[in-house]
């Protein structure tokens, strides 16, 4: 039967295939785009290769344009050839996939046969099925011509799709004349196609789905394209929502910047649960507000909290072999579930044990009251993890004990207060218990009933707010109501701190939370107590619940993100290189300076080589190119070709990977230093170009490699009639608040043209050298603390400046007690400074101090100081 | 002769008056490092060169003065050809901790490091930070020489190129347990200012 495929095929193809190919020349301009993706959604297993929208050239036939969007012959098979005959026979499976056909698919093919689904292995015709094949479809129609008869135009929608049966009858489009009438009507999904197209190709892509609206309408858009039998109703639905919130003005950024107060705490609750272990303290709360906060904890962290519950359960642990951790408490399980799924555990497999099962019985899960079941949700769906069979958990069990989502949700609602909200004990409602239920509601509000019971219970917390934003509970204002109510209102896509209901005249939900936050980290648990490990543990997964909705990421619930597999390498467009350099240099012969370039991400994956090219304009020569220190597993090879042109390659003998280590970005690559040459005449050439032609990774010979966005790596350089250029540039402005004055300005000051063993000094004020910014950037730099009156004009002009004989200051930042090593006195002495022990009374000490370059010295700059330290992270101020 | 004898004998008890008054001033001005606290990296059995195991390295302080020590790095230099940097463990001094029902508690930090780094330049750094500058400090009542004298402990590895015989040295660079204010009064234990010795360890292959 295969070979009668490709003999029909073949006969098919043969009429008319006497077409010229038509070269691509990459100078041509594209005459539109085409939308294109490659699915399988007959096996149940979506795309492939996504939706996107691919340039198409005059005259490009569609063979052609496959060849491009699948990235060349090495990920493909094909009969015939591009020009002629072309016929997809295989694909590469990208990654792996898990097959699930659709039950109308067979019914009439019947249990399918064994094929492939790992990645790397091709997926072929014949496979699973002996009709199964790939086919293209054009505008809604499978193409009765063949790839290389077809010349798509701007706007076309190409759908190259795995049919299992009848050629092509079970993808739901109209007959494609093979004599198999389709197994159904399809909805039409193009217009949708092109729109996730849209959006997949945008070079903003990240930013828009940063928004939750958009994210939210993306996932339907992409749920609707990838359900083989959807209704029309619900892909016009998707439509419409993903066209609304790609138009619909995003939600103003929060106006309670928490990221000091975030970072200190987390960093407080490693140090103070050094090894987290089951219960309430020191235990699962630590771990999801780490977890959820994507913090960079100690090595073996969490796989130690695991082992240590994985013990728990096991032969000789405190539950030995039992998934049902509290005779009373089902809440025991939940909180342990929410914080296995939050490391990207599955709490259905902990030592064996299904630590679910216990939440399939509805008396115990009520057995404990409202928390019960607010736990059960939660946990539930922290994961969608299915309520299991309780003949399970006990194959005795009466079955009408059997728990399901609907009745802990109706039993929630039965529990509502009369005015709203709900009570841990009496009518009226309590924030606590009225937070915690609506944070195991949110998921249901499609439901009538749900929306409304939230809608007065959110109104019922705005009323039980004080005017300082904060909440009570048996009368004490207090972090952990504050911090349950952010959670819950996050949950609800509301932003406790901006939402006018949450806003009090003195004070919002987040501010009133940050009131009860200790200097170091951490938070007490009333305004006048100490330092608190449930409040610490509360009012940290509050802020990172905030955190993760100002960033529009997932709920702190929703730990569905915490199970996807590392994300696949960003496209193209997403991982972008920018240059830094001087803005002037002196035109004089032999005036060297260095120019960076980084990236501003780096996808994951194994690679084996990074090449380059950078374009240098024949005004300087390439003296020398190194590799940042972040990079590893290579050598660097370079060299500036007739051209001018600079090419290198960082690789190394034995073909291992290369790896780009830290996390902060942009990262440096490369340093290149350039050298003027002789001749450069200002005036005739007052400013030169200098851009990145191309970066690129390269896992393997057969991979498509990996392309950086070179559109921003561009920078013109000017040229100095003078023998003197100065570069200046604004460091921080102090705030006047934390022991920077408002009157202080800190700029740098770059030369060329200078020589050796001068102090400059603008208008009598000498300059102080650092010795770090001029290694980064290959020429004398300065730093100066003046006023923010000082124009940066003003300090770019040479004829400010003097040069009188001698040696300068110098200071290196972070080392605040001057002895040229940074260690835990650095950091001490910035936090020493902060509560006022250390007086800070001189410029080079600010200076020195200030080295995240914000308007304060605080405990950021200490955390910072150790940053580099122990992860030889570079200080922010270096990056400005 | 008797006046010759007893004005030699003035001069001998004279002459080791003044060596004991500089031996004195030497020794508790800390430049004779008899009783300056020290750290110690302390040197594991000889492996064999088939060994992979994880060796730890307790880092053991003599002695800790009273007063307050919110922050503490350390620096050991070490030959990553040879030795894979595994992590920190926790030792076994202690910190204040928060209070509980108004009584202090103490407890045992893990201090940071990064391996990635540590293993490719050769050097971990690692240090203990508390942020509140003091609250959390260690103080003389979380050490007692024996029994919680492990300021922390360094894992280490041995790699595939060692070979039968060779000794690899792990040398402090750097250490210190800062006080507030400690570098301009000296009451900050640190190898910079000589307030604090470090010792060595040797991983010796056998």
């Amino acid at each position: 039967m295969k070979r009668f495929l490709t003999i029909l095929a073949g006969m098919a193809l043969a009429v008319g295939s006497w077409a010229n190919a038509v070269p691509v020349n990459a100078d041509d301009t594209p005459v539109g785009y085409v939308t294109m993706a490659l699915e399988i959604n007959t096996l149940g297993d979506g795309f492939l290769y996504e939706p996107v929208k691919v340039p198409c050239y005059p005259g490009e036939k569609l063979s052609h344009i496959t060849d491009r969007f699948l990235g060349g012959a090495g990920n493909y098979r094909a009969g015939g050839s591009l020009d002629a005959d072309f016929y997809l026979t295989g694909i590469k499976l990208p990654r792996d996939i898990a097959v699930n056909a659709p039950q109308i698919i067979l019914a009439s093919t019947g249990a399918l046969a064994d094929g492939p689904g790992k990645a790397g292995e091709f997926l072929a015709a014949g496979d699973y099925f002996f009709m199964a094949g790939w086919m293209p479809a054009v505008n809604g129609a499978l193409q009765a011509s063949g790839a290389a008869q077809s010349v798509p135009a701007n706007g076309d929608v190409v759908r190259w799709q795995f049919s299992l049966y009848g050629y092509g009858a079970d993808l739901g489009l109209p007959d494609s004349g093979w004599g198999t009438p389709s197994l159904f009507a399809g909805a039409d999904k193009d217009a949708l196609l092109a729109k996730v197209a849209e959006l997949n190709s945008a070079p903003n892509k990240a930013e828009l789905l940063s928004a939750p609206a958009v994210l939210a309408a993306y996932k339907q858009a992409n749920a609707a394209l990838t359900a083989l039998t959807i209704a029309q109703s619900g892909v016009d639905t998707a439509l419409t929502a993903l066209t609304a919130a790609l138009t619909t003005p995003a939600n103003p950024p929060s106006t309670v910047n928490i990221s000091a107060e975030l970072s200190a705490t987390l960093a407080k609750l490693v140090t103070t649960v050094p090894a987290p272990t089951f219960g309430t303290g020191g235990g699962e709360w630590t771990v999801l507000a780490l977890a959820r906060a994507g913090h960079n904890v100690p090595s073996g962290y969490f796989d130690g909290y695991y082992q240590r519950i994985a013990a728990l359960v096991g032969d000789t642990g405190k539950f030995p072999n039992t998934p049902t951790l509290d005779a009373n408490k089902s809440s025991e399980n939940s909180r342990l579930i929410l914080a296995l799924s939050a490391i990207g555990k599955d709490a259905r497999s902990v030592g064996g044990l299904n630590l679910i099962l216990p939440l399939s019985d509805f008396s115990f899960v009520t057995r404990q009251g409202l928390n019960g079941p607010v736990f059960a949700l939660l946990a539930l769906d922290a994961n969608d993890y299915a309520v299991p069979d309780i003949a399970v958990l006990d194959p005795g069990a009466d079955t009408a004990k059997q728990n399901t989502r609907q009745r802990m949700v109706d039993y929630i609602l039965d529990k509502e207060t009369a005015n709203g909200g709900w009570a841990l004990s009496g009518s009226t409602a309590d924030p606590d218990m009225t937070a915690m239920s609506l944070q195991a509601l949110a998921p249901y509000r499609s439901q009538p009933e749900v929306a409304a019971a939230v809608n007065r219970a959110v109104a019922a917390l705005s009323t039980l707010q004080r005017d300082n934003g904060g909440f009570a509970s048996w009368g004490t204002v207090n972090a952990e109501s504050i911090a349950q109510v952010v959670v819950a209102l996050t949950g609800l896509g509301i932003d406790p701190a901006t939402d006018s209901r949450f806003v009090k005249a003195n004070g919002n939900t987040v501010s009133a939370l940050l009131d009860f936050f200790v200097p170091g980290g951490g938070f007490s648990h009333t305004l006048s107590g100490a330092f608190n490990n449930m409040a610490t543990d509360q009012g940290g997964y509050a802020l990172v619940a905030y955190d993760r909705l100002v960033k529009g990421k997932q709920a702190l619930f929703d730990m569905t993100d915490a199970f996807e597999s590392n994300p696949a390498q960003p496209p193209v467009g997403e991982a972008g290189i920018v240059i830094e350099t001087l803005d002037q240099v002196s035109a004089t012969a032999g005036t060297e300076f260095n120019l960076l370039v980084k990236a501003s991400a780096f996808p994951e994956g194994s690679y084996k080589l990074m090449d380059g090219l950078v374009n240098i304009p024949a005004q300087f020569s390439v003296a020398s190119v190194a590799a940042s220190d972040r990079l590893s597993g290579g050598t660097l090879s370079w060299k500036q070709d007739a051209e001018g042109k600079l090419r290198f390659v960082y690789t190394n003998t034995d073909l291992s990977g290369i790896a780009l280590s830290g996390t902060e970005f942009p990262a440096m690559l490369l340093t290149v230093r350039l050298r003027v040459m002789g001749g450069v005449d200002p005036l005739a050439t007052p400013k030169v170009l200098v851009s990145v032609g191309g970066v690129t990774l390269k896992s393997s010979a057969d991979q498509p490699a990996f392309v950086f966005d070179v559109t921003q790596a561009a920078k013109e350089i000017s040229f100095t009639p003078s023998g003197i250029a100065v570069s200046a540039w604004e460091l921080f402005t102090g705030d006047g608040i934390d022991l920077i004055p408002a009157s202080k300005r800190a700029v740098a000051v770059a030369f060329t043209g200078i020589g050796n063993n001068v102090a400059p000094a603008y208008k009598g004020n000498a300059l102080i050298y650092s010795t770090e910014f001029s290694n980064k950037l290959g020429v004398s730099t300065y730093v100066l603390l003046t006023t923010p009156g000082v124009p940066i004009t003003d300090l770019a002009l040479a004829a400010n400046y003097s040069f009188p004989a001698g040696a300068p200051a110098t200071l290196r930042f972070g080392d605040s007690d001057s002895n040229n090593i940074i260690n835990a006195q650095d950091a001490l002495d910035g936090i020493g400074a902060w509560l006022r022990v250390n007086p800070v009374t001189t410029d080079q000490q600010i200076l020195r101090l200030n080295v995240t370059s914000d308007s304060r010295i605080n405990t950021f700059d200490a955390l910072s100081v150790m940053e580099n330290y122990v992860s030889n992270v570079e200080f922010p101020i270096l990056n400005k | 002769m008797k006046k010759v004898l007893n004005k030699r004998r003035l001069w001998i008890v004279a002459a080791f008056a003044v060596a004991a008054g500089v031996l004195a001033w030497l020794l508790l001005g800390g430049v004779v490092p008899f009783f300056t606290p020290s750290l110690t990296l302390q040197s594991p059995a000889p492996l064999s060169v088939g060994d992979r195991e994880e060796v730890v390295i307790d880092v053991v302080l003599s002695r800790l003065p009273d007063g307050l020590y919110p922050a503490a790095s350390l620096s050991v230099q070490f030959d990553p050809n040879k030795l894979e940097f595994t992590g920190i463990k926790q030792g076994t001094m202690m910190t204040r901790g928060a209070l509980q029902d108004g009584q202090p508690t103490f407890h045992v930090p893990l201090w940071q490091a990064d391996i990635a780094v540590s293993n490719q330049r050769g050097q971990v750094n690692t240090m203990y930070l508390d942020t509140t500058g003091g609250t959390f400090a260690y103080t003389s009542e979380g050490f007692a020489t024996g029994s919680r004298d492990v300021l922390l402990r360094l894992g280490f590895r041995l790699r595939d190129s060692v070979q039968a015989g060779e000794i690899y040295r792990l040398s402090v660079a750097d250490a210190v347990l800062a006080t507030i204010g400690g570098s301009a009064d000296r009451s900050s234990l640190a190898t910079s200012s000589s307030t604090l010795i470090a010792y060595p360890a040797e991983i010796v292959v056998k």
